[in-house]
């Protein structure tokens, strides 16, 4: 019969406290990432998997545009850089999950309404989807 | 004895493959993918331990290898996680056993660098076929919290199994007993 922590070796804790170490380092490299990249420039609104409007992030902040919904309508703040989506009535947005999730600002965050199929996603400065040709679908 | 270290090691490999086989219908209870207990590693870790860094690699490279035809999934996506994996862990494991013998760590640790390991391999060689780099920053340290409690029930279960195998398996311990006997 084996005492498990009576074979535990003092070079175990050290193993240990090394891979504490390094999911640390990751997260603090992860965190650095983040903060290097730069702020968005514009959000991309969709809704039921159309293209709805595409919101500057840098012109004209703050404001609020208002984007219309089967049931409703939602109401986008944006403020220098920085997009989120206000809270909604009960009956338009039950959970209002998309307004809890707050601000974005980082090239691929997104915001996403269930209810409204309703799908905001930050994109940085040089993709600027008006500068395609077309859009198929 | 040749012969009976080639059976053995051969028994070692079907044990791999089953524990293997069987812990891929296991459901984690995690919504992580890629996390599991590793419990095929014990076995790893103790073809090593008896028998050396060459005979723990086959076994590692072939128990991927039949364990992925056998779950249906051979030269998939999961194969190539699984193989640089098990490659990598057992190179890990071969330098930790090294301070094992020594009696500066437990197999504990072997088996916890172990699990180490084999996530950062299979997280890295995910970010290079999927070519999403921030899979490395933002999951691997995810993987690796989880690889501390499972790395160290392996290590547990490991070092109850190493003593039932002694038994079996005769001059241990001592590099290149397996020769002689």
């Amino acid at each position: 019969m084996i005492m498990p922590f009576k074979k535990i070796k003092t070079g175990d804790y050290v193993v240990a406290a090394g891979v504490l170490l390094l999911v640390g380092a990751l997260l603090l490299i992860n965190r650095y990432m983040m903060v290097l990249q730069p702020a968005g420039g514009h959000a991309s609104v969709e809704v039921e998997n159309e293209f709805v409007t595409d919101v500057s992030l840098q012109e004209g902040a703050p404001r609020y545009t208002p984007i219309s919904l089967p049931r409703g309508e939602a109401l986008l703040e944006v403020e220098e850089g920085k997009i989120r989506v206000l809270p909604m009535p009960r009956e338009i947005c039950p959970l209002n999950i998309c307004s809890s999730v707050g601000w974005i600002d980082k090239p691929g965050q997104a915001i996403i309404c269930l209810p409204n199929r309703m799908i905001i996603t930050v994109s940085g400065e040089e993709e600027d989807p008006l500068d395609l040709d077309g859009v198929t679908n | 004895m040749q012969t009976k270290r080639l059976v053995n090691i051969a028994l070692l490999l079907t044990f791999a493959v089953v524990i293997h086989t069987v812990e891929s219908v296991i459901p984690v209870p995690l919504p992580v993918p890629g996390a599991k207990l590793g419990l095929a590693n014990i076995i790893t870790l103790l073809a090593l331990y008896f028998y050396g860094l060459g005979s723990g690699m086959t076994v590692a490279i072939l128990r991927s290898i039949l364990g992925s035809i056998f779950a249906g999934q051979f030269l998939g996506y999961g194969f190539f996680f699984s193989l640089a994996g098990g490659i990598l862990s057992t190179l890990v494991m071969a330098g930790f056993l090294y301070l094992e013998k020594r009696n500066k760590v437990s197999l504990i640790s072997v088996s916890i660098v172990g699990a180490v390991s084999h996530n950062t391999a299979q997280v890295v060689t995910a970010a290079f076929l999927i070519g999403n780099y921030y899979l490395i920053s933002m999951y691997l340290p995810l993987l690796l919290v989880l690889a501390l409690p499972t790395g160290f029930f392996t290590g547990l279960a490991a070092l109850y199994l190493r003593q039932a195998l002694q038994r079996v398996i005769p001059e241990t311990g001592s590099a290149g007993a397996g020769q002689e006997v």
